[in-house]
Parts: structure tokens; C-alpha cells; sequence
């Protein structure tokens, strides 16, 4: 008897530790289709109105466009720079490499409103006007740290054996990497993309030190929090979460069918 | 480089030949080439400036100065200054995001547990769950904590519940106090806690467990003694990536705390930098804040083992 | 199989009709640090040759193998093909292809851009084509677009192979290809190894730890062990006169006994072995005086309950049998001789069998078949550790 409570107390508080994960996110997805005027706290009738309009609010487009915007080129900046980075690391030795390991590993353990404040001290250093580049600038540092993780995984769990094929098959040092290397990095290099735009989209601290009077989405909401929060904001919010979703479920079913075809043919 | 050496058999060869030593330095070199963009990147955006907020928490305030100027200088007291004034707010921190990591840890570790070892088998629920897990992580959190703020607010179903089965006073409120606010922390970095305890567990052989079974011991020893040692690098990863951040953050403690008893040392920055202008015992406080950080850290690795967070 | 392909590598070379070259390692040693992997080795393998490296696992095979392909440089030494030196060249501009021990095949392509692979980095406009043909002759001409996860470790393995054959390489490299195939594939894959290679008349040269494989297959064997090439030659000269007892006990099974050499006449050495006397041809042996070790092949040997039916003239020791295991086809025996240690021998069970566990046999084989070694030689050398 005891060891059947004992089977079902994992899957319980596993399973309500699910639903308390959903809560808020039900909650923002309901209040989307709240009939709110400017502040949505309470409930006033069912719309459609703000998924159709979702930039009806004003300034709240105008932020996400300015957070895509900085996601896109933070992401592509610190993608790049942190796959280089992963490849030498973990391919090439040479005398800095140990110093380097601790600079790439320090702004992961740094918190972000020290990093927001380092940054904010240098840039105030350096008279920059604070806007655009200094935000992107801030992005990418913790976003490279992010990339140089999960890409130099995805390098130390190549097998080295296929370059050497490819060499074997007269392939010249650069025409293995593009044609066997990179192809077999990708999807690594991929999510570390995706979760390079979703920390940098979503990134506030950072942003609030070093972006001046630059509106960011994250911004935007956190100064409406105290006025009200306009329901578009929720559409927004549940479209990024319905988008990861898809994004998400598209990849796990792909490789569930990669799987399974795999197992059909043996 | 080529110094002669006895080999096994008693003759003398050569260290290695010239090209080999000259294909090395070459693949050194290119190493080199492809790490230098991002090095040189993080060292002046991020060694640099560090070092800058190290000046900067130095600098005075000459007297009868305007407000925001500041001469370079070298007031080791602005430390002092600061940390006899805010080292209440600091150590709440610390506490705070010590409670939520925990907290994360009792709630995550069982959610791993359930995705990674028991739906194993399961494609697709194992499936449906990591989506769920990893989904909400994309949305914004700011949005997210400010439902809970309204979920838990005076007006709301919780608060009215917990107040009808009268385990709220009925003037009580859950949100602005620190209940909200270590809740708000928890919530927040849980995703930072499962996804390493799942990464570990995903790769747990069963086949131990079936053994540890076989050898007489009870699901709950089994858990104690293999499934938890194993799982160890795992939580390890996770405490950390959920109380370095929840130790500087305070975007929970703004939005669900109050300003008597929740202030955390976050906001206290954020505030000498933006609406005192006092960038010294700003950056006096973050330089503060970053070596108490990096010294627990130190302590917590030396004393758990050194695991490898990459 | 009849094409003649003109290969416009950026080393260019002059080959002769025959489709393989000329491979010669000289003096070629690979060390890692303190570890000798490779020690001074020369070696030549003629064009067309089916050449075995065989060897335990350490003993440098495949690193002789990997230098070959430019893989690993060798840390002394020249290794030219078809008479030209490639030490300096890099892998991929060598006319080298291999076969790898775990396939290798790239994961994100097909099958068929797998077979093509080489051919296309050679600008070979015939690619495609060609690389069907090779699917064809491996049988897997139906499995082009399946990714190479969808099939068996046959089917893989086979892949591996026409991937390296399209290329029509001078020399093609095997890294115990067949290691990973269960008993009756791999039979089966041996013989189609041969056959390829006899048709086309390629260099092969295949490493293996199997000396079955080896001897089935190979025109040459190479012993190898510790980094250096123990003996060389056809797998029957290895098997009939090895010269060191790790060759002897490496290859089959042999009997090794320690003795002095007392005398001999009419081109055969007498040799005491405690107490018994042991005849050799002299050309047999390493060395003609002194302290010598016989061996001789447990086949080589007759067991009979008397020495009555035993030839004139052949060698003759008398034991006890310690253990008599029962195989089928042969009964297998440990006879315990005085002075000399366990010989063992087997029987084909045809009958009436010399004796049983504890009593006295007589054993009896034809001189002609003993080898003799250097007599300081660990007799315990290249034994099968099981």
C-alpha cells in the first residue's frame, strides 16, 4: 500500500507543478479577449476586438517592432560570434584557451543587474548616447554566452571520424567543414539562436540600464504594469507563447518521424 | 622542441618532425583567429566595463557639485557608505532567492522526474509536457508575473478563497508582501532549475533502477541512493542558474512586493543608478553584489565537487 | 568494373594500367608523447597486392594505417604511392580512399550522395551515375535515398565500401571493416572483399585483429606488434615457419618448448629438450646453436595410447592426459610431459579415442614440421588472452 501512494506522489506534484507553470499564461491568454479599456484588470465581456487590432493600443506595436528588431540583430551578431567561438574552443588548443573558457563562462554567473550596470558604467564612459546600438551591444554579451554553451555541446558530440571521411574523399579542409560540419551543427546552432532572440526579446534589466528613452516590449510592459496593462499587450504575450508552441511541436514531431522512419527500416 | 629522447627500445628519436610541430602551430592559429571576434567582444563589454564599475564605485562627489558629477577618484568608504546602509536589502536577497531556489528545486525536481523518467516510454505525453515546460519561457515574464500580481490580487478568486476557508485574515492580502515576492521568484527561474535536472535525468539508465530493485531496495531507497547521486551535476547546474539571477533580480520584488519589507538589492541599484544618480555607491553596491555572489558560488562548488556547467 | 577512370586529383600522377600502385613506408615511426605507436617500420606493398595488417589491439595497425591515408603524420619517416612521395600531402589529396571501422557515413545525406561524395569534390561530372553503378554492385542500389540511420550494419558497412571503391583509389585502406558484422556476414563480406579486389585489381591493404580474416583473405599477412612488424609474407609461409613465438602463438595455436641444441647432421639440428630428443631441418631454425625453442603446430601432432604405430625417424614425447574436451568434430588434449610443461593436440573423432583423462599418450609428429625460435623468447608471447 505504501509503495502505491509512493508511485503516485511523482506524478501529482509533477502535475500540479504543470498547471501551476500554465496558470499565469491561461490567465494572460483569457484577458486577451478581455473587453478592457485602458487597463485590463477586470473582467468586462468577451471581445474579439484586440486580436484583430493588436496594435490598437498605442506604442505597443511601435515597442515590439523595436524588440524584434534588436532580437533579429542581437541573435545574428551573437549566433555568429558565439559558433566561431564554440568551434575553436573546442577544436584547436592554444595558449589562451584557458583564460577564455572563464571570460565565456563569467557573464553567465554574473546577475543581470550587475552586467546592466558594468555595461551602463562603460558606455557612460565612453559618452555613448544610450539607444539601439548600446541595447544590442548589451544583448549580445549574454546572448554569446548562451550560443557558446549549447553550440560547443553540439561540436564536442561530433563525431570526428566524418571529417576525416570527408578529407578521406578529398574534401579540402574548408569544403569539409561546409559541406559535413556546419550541416551537422546546425540545428545546435538553431536553438541557440532561438533561445538567443527569446532571452534577448524578452530581456528587461539589461535593457533598462542601457537603452535611455528606447522603447523595448519589455519596457513598455513594465511601465504599464503600474498604470494597466492594455490588452493588446496580452494578445501579444499569448501569440509569442501560442509561436513557441508551434515552434516547438513542429520540432518535436519532426523528430519523432526521423525517429520512427528509422525504426521502420531496420 | 626536438630534444632527443630514449625510446622503449633504447634509441633516440625525435620529439616529432618539423611539419608536425608546424601543423600544430598552424591549427593553434586558427583557433585563435576564430575565438578572437567574441574574446575581444566580451573583454570590452564585459571584462572592461567591470572594471569600470570598479573605478566608478570609487569616484566622489566633490562638494557643492551638480548632481550626476562625479571626479574620479579613490573612496574606498563609498563601500562602507553603502553596505552599513543597504546590507538589510542585501542579505534579504540572498535569503529570498536562497528560499525560491529551494522552493524551485522541490517543485522542479519531481517535474523532471515525471517527464524524463516515468513518461520515458510515453512519445507523446513526454512530449505535450516538455512542450509545456519550455513553451511558457517564451512568453514575456514581465507579463507573467503581472498576472500573478492580479491573480493573487485582493479582489481575486485566490485571495477570496483563502479568505473564506479563513486562512487569510480578512484584511490580509497576498500580493505586496514577501510571500508574493519568493513566489513570484520560484515561478519565474523555475524553468532554470528543470531543464538541467531533466537534461541529467533524460540520460538515467532505468536498467539501475531495475537493479537497485532486484537488490532489495524500496522506491524510496533507490531513490535516495542512486537516482539522487546520479542526478546530482544536474541539480547542481540547476541551483545555480536559479540563484545567481534570483539573487540580483527585482522585477518580482517591484511588481508583487511592497517597499517596507520586500526591497531587494536589485531595486536598490536600479534606483542609486536611475533616480538618486549615485553611480559610485551604485556600482559600489553591484561590484558588492557580483563578489558575494561569486564567493557563495566559490564556496558551493568547492564544497559539492567541481562539475562542469557546460 | 571496365571502366578506366583518369582521376584529376591535384596530385597528379603517372599510374601504370594496373589500377592499384606501389605502396613503400619507409622507416616510418608515430610516437604520442612517451608512446611508441610506431617503430621504424619498412615496409613495401606491391601494386594489386591484398595485404594484411594483423595484430592485437595497440600493437600500431592502425596507426600505420591512418598515416597511410594522411590522417596522422608520422613523426619520422617517407610513404610514397606509385612512386611518388606523399608524406607531405594532406589526406584529401592523396589517391588514397578508407573503408572506417564505424562506417562513417555522413548522417544529413543520402546514401547515394554518400557514394557520390568523392567523386563530386573531384569535379567528376559522371557522379551521380557512377555512384549508382557502385550502389548496384553492393546490392543496394533500392536503398539510395534512405539516410544512412534507416539502414542495417551490413548494409552500412557496404555502403562504407562503395563509397571508398567509386573512387578508384591506388590504394584502399580497410580499418577492421568487418568488426562490427555478425559470424555469417562477415564470412560472407570477406568473400566479396576478395573478389572486388581481385577483379579490379586494386591495393588493399586491411587491418584486422581477426587472423582468420587475415589468412583467408589476404595475398600477404604483417604481423605486427608493439609498433613494429614482426614477420611478413603469405599467410601459409606465417602459419607454416613463424619466426618468433608471438607470430607462432598469434597465428593458430603452437607448442613451445625451451632446449639445447647438442649436435646435428644431414642438414637437421638435434635439440634436448628435458631429456627428449627433439629433430628440426636447420633452415627451420632462427638460430643454430645454443639455447633454441621448437614449436610445433598442436595439427602437426599424432596421439596414440602406444608408441608402437609411431614413423621411424619422428619426434616422440610421452605424457599423461590432463584434459580431454570434447568439440564436436575433434577432441581436444592437454597432455602433461615431464619437464616440459602442457602440449596440446586434438584428435578427429573417428573412432576409438588414444586415452582418457590420466593416462599415459604418446605424442609423434614429423620433424619436418618443427620451427625453431630464439631460445630467450617468452613462450607466453601473442597468446590469445581470453
Amino acid at each position: 500500500m505504501r509503495h502505491k501512494i509512493g508511485r503516485w506522489i511523482i506524478p501529482a506534484i509533477g502535475g500540479l507543478a504543470f498547471i501551476y507553470l500554465l496558470v499565469p499564461i491561461a490567465y494572460i491568454f483569457i484577458y486577451s479577449f478581455n473587453d478592457a479599456g485602458r487597463t485590463n484588470l477586470e473582467w468586462r465581456g468577451f471581445t474579439w476586438g484586440n486580436w484583430l487590432n493588436p496594435c490598437g493600443a498605442p506604442a505597443v506595436c511601435q515597442a515590439l517592432g523595436n524588440s524584434l528588431q534588436i532580437g533579429v540583430v542581437a541573435t545574428v551578431i551573437a549566433t555568429a560570434l558565439g559558433t566561431c567561438v564554440a568551434l575553436g574552443l573546442v577544436r584547436y588548443k592554444f595558449r589562451f584557451r584557458n583564460v577564455s573558457d572563464l571570460l565565456i563562462i563569467l557573464p553567465l554567473a554574473t546577475p543581470e543587474v550587475v552586467l546592466g550596470a558594468a555595461l551602463l558604467a562603460q558606455f557612460l564612459n565612453l559618452g555613448w548616447e544610450l539607444g539601439f546600438t548600446t541595447i544590442v551591444i548589451s544583448h549580445v554579451v549574454f546572448c554569446m554566452a548562451f550560443v557558446i554553451v549549447t553550440v560547443r555541446a553540439r561540436v564536442s558530440a561530433l563525431d570526428p571520424t566524418l571529417e576525416e571521411a570527408a578529407a578521406d574523399l578529398y574534401a579540402n579542409p574548408r569544403t569539409t567543414f561546409w559541406k559535413v560540419t556546419f550541416p551537422l551543427l546546425l540545428p545546435g546552432i538553431i536553438a541557440a539562436a532561438l533561445l538567443s532572440f527569446a532571452m534577448s526579446f524578452d530581456d528587461f534589466i539589461i535593457t533598462n540600464f542601457n537603452s535611455g528613452n528606447y522603447e523595448t516590449f519589455p519596457k513598455f510592459i513594465y511601465v504599464a504594469a503600474t498604470r494597466g496593462i492594455p490588452a493588446q499587450a496580452n494578445v501579444i504575450g499569448s501569440a509569442m507563447f501560442i509561436l513557441a508552441l508551434l515552434v516547438v511541436v513542429i520540432g518535436q514531431v519532426l523528430s519523432y518521424r526521423k525517429r520512427r522512419a528509422v525504426e521502420k527500416a531496420q | 622542441m626536438s630534444t632527443p629522447v630514449m625510446t622503449k627500445r633504447g634509441k633516440i628519436a625525435d620529439l616529432r618532425s618539423k611539419e608536425e610541430i608546424k601543423a600544430e602551430r598552424k591549427k593553434g592559429r586558427t583557433g585563435l583567429y576564430l575565438v578572437l571576434p567574441g574574446i575581444i567582444g566580451l573583454l570590452l563589454f564585459f571584462a572592461l566595463p567591470v572594471l569600470v564599475l570598479l573605478s566608478m564605485s570609487l569616484y566622489t562627489r566633490p562638494p557643492g557639485a551638480e548632481i550626476g558629477e562625479f571626479v574620479p577618484s579613490f573612496q574606498i568608504s563609498n563601500y562602507a557608505t553603502v553596505l552599513s546602509a543597504y546590507w538589510p536589502e542585501l542579505l534579504r536577497s540572498f535569503w529570498f532567492a536562497l528560499i525560491a531556489t529551494v522552493l524551485a528545486l522541490l517543485i522542479g525536481y519531481p517535474m523532471a522526474y515525471l517527464v524524463a523518467v516515468r513518461l520515458r516510454n510515453h512519445g507523446l505525453l513526454k512530449g505535450i509536457l516538455l512542450v509545456l515546460l519550455i513553451a511558457p519561457f517564451f512568453s514575456s515574464f514581465i507579463l507573467r508575473t503581472q498576472a500573478w500580481k492580479q491573480i493573487l490580487a485582493d479582489e481575486g478568486f485566490v485571495a477570496q478563497s483563502l479568505k473564506a476557508l479563513a486562512l487569510l485574515p480578512p484584511d490580509g492580502h497576498l500580493t505586496a508582501t514577501p510571500f508574493a515576492v519568493v513566489a513570484g521568484l520560484t515561478y519565474n527561474f523555475l524553468p532554470f532549475m528543470v531543464l538541467p535536472i531533466y537534461a541529467n535525468l533524460d540520460r538515467l539508465d532505468t536498467r539501475l533502477l531495475e537493479a537497485s530493485g532486484d537488490l532489495y531496495a524500496s522506491p524510496a531507497t533507490t531513490f535516495r541512493k542512486v537516482t539522487l547521486p546520479l542526478s546530482a551535476p544536474g541539480v547542481f547546474a540547476g541551483t545555480l542558474l536559479t540563484f545567481i539571477p534570483a539573487a540580483g533580480d527585482y522585477i518580482n520584488a517591484a511588481l508583487l512586493g511592497n517597499n517596507r519589507n520586500t526591497t531587494m538589492i536589485g531595486q536598490v541599484i536600479d534606483s542609486r543608478f536611475f533616480r538618486v544618480i549615485d553611480y559610485p555607491g551604485a556600482a559600489a553596491l553591484s561590484f558588492v553584489l557580483m563578489l558575494s555572489i561569486l564567493i557563495l558560488v566559490i564556496i558551493y562548488i568547492r564544497r559539492f565537487g567541481t562539475k562542469e556547467l557546460m | 568494373m571496365n571502366t578506366q577512370i583518369r582521376s584529376r586529383e591535384s596530385a597528379k600522377t603517372r599510374t601504370n594500367t594496373s589500377e592499384g600502385a606501389d605502396l613503400h613506408l619507409r622507416s616510418i615511426s608515430k610516437r604520442f608523447a612517451e608512446f611508441i605507436a610506431v617503430d621504424q617500420l619498412d615496409l613495401t606493398v606491391p601494386s594489386g597486392t591484398f595485404f594484411a595488417l594483423l595484430g592485437p589491439s595497440g600493437c600500431g595497425k592502425s596507426t600505420t594505417l591512418r598515416m597511410i591515408a594522411g590522417l596522422e603524420a608520422p613523426s619520422v619517416g617517407s610513404i610514397s604511392i606509385g612512386g611518388q612521395d606523399v608524406t607531405q600531402l594532406p589526406s584529401h589529396q592523396r589517391p588514397v580512399n578508407t573503408v572506417f571501422q564505424s562506417y562513417a557515413l555522413f548522417p544529413h545525406m543520402s546514401v547515394l550522395e554518400n557514394v557520390a561524395f568523392g567523386l563530386k569534390r573531384k569535379k567528376d561530372r559522371e557522379a551521380m551515375p557512377k555512384a549508382k553503378a557502385a550502389l548496384e554492385l553492393v546490392e543496394l542500389g533500392h536503398l539510395a535515398t534512405r539516410k544512412p540511420a534507416q539502414l542495417s550494419g551490413g548494409q552500412q558497412q557496404r555502403v562504407a565500401l562503395a563509397r571508398a571503391l567509386v573512387n578508384r583509389p591506388q590504394v584502399l585502406l580497410l580499418d577492421e571493416p568487418l568488426g562490427a558484422l555478425d559470424m555469417k556476414l562477415r564470412r560472407q563480406m570477406q568473400l566479396e572483399l576478395k573478389n572486388i579486389q581481385t577483379e579490379v585489381g586494386l591495393t588493399f591493404i586491411h587491418v584486422t585483429h581477426d587472423q582468420e580474416e587475415a589468412m583467408t583473405m589476404a595475398d600477404v599477412v604483417a604481423v605486427m606488434n608493439e609498433g613494429r612488424i614482426e614477420q611478413m609474407g603469405p599467410p601459409r609461409e606465417l602459419y607454416d615457419l613463424p619466426r618468433t613465438a608471438f607470430v607462432a602463438n598469434f597465428l593458430g595455436k603452437s607448442n613451445l618448448m625451451r632446449g639445447e641444441v647438442t649436435g646435428g647432421e644431414a642438414g637437421m639440428l638435434r635439440v634436448d629438450v628435458a631429456g627428449n630428443q627433439v629433430l628440426l631441418p636447420a633452415e627451420r631454425a632462427v638460430s643454430a646453436q645454443g639455447q633454441i625453442m621448437v614449436g610445433v603446430r598442436p595439427e602437426k601432432m599424432h596421439i596414440a595410447a602406444t608408441p608402437d604405430a609411431v614413423e621411424p625417424g619422428a619426434n616422440l614425447l610421452s605424457g599423461t592426459i590432463k584434459d580431454a574436451s570434447f568439440t564436436g568434430t575433434t577432441t581436444e588434449y592437454l597432455v602433461q610431459v615431464e619437464g616440459i610443461g602442457l602440449l596440446g593436440t586434438f584428435s578427429q573423432n573417428r573412432g576409438q579415442q588414444p586415452g582418457n583423462v590420466g593416462e599415459r599418450v604418446y605424442l609423434s609428429w614429423d620433424p619436418v614440421h618443427t620451427f625453431g625460435l630464439e631460445g630467450s623468447e617468452n613462450a607466453a608471447a601473442g597468446v590469445e588472452e581470453s
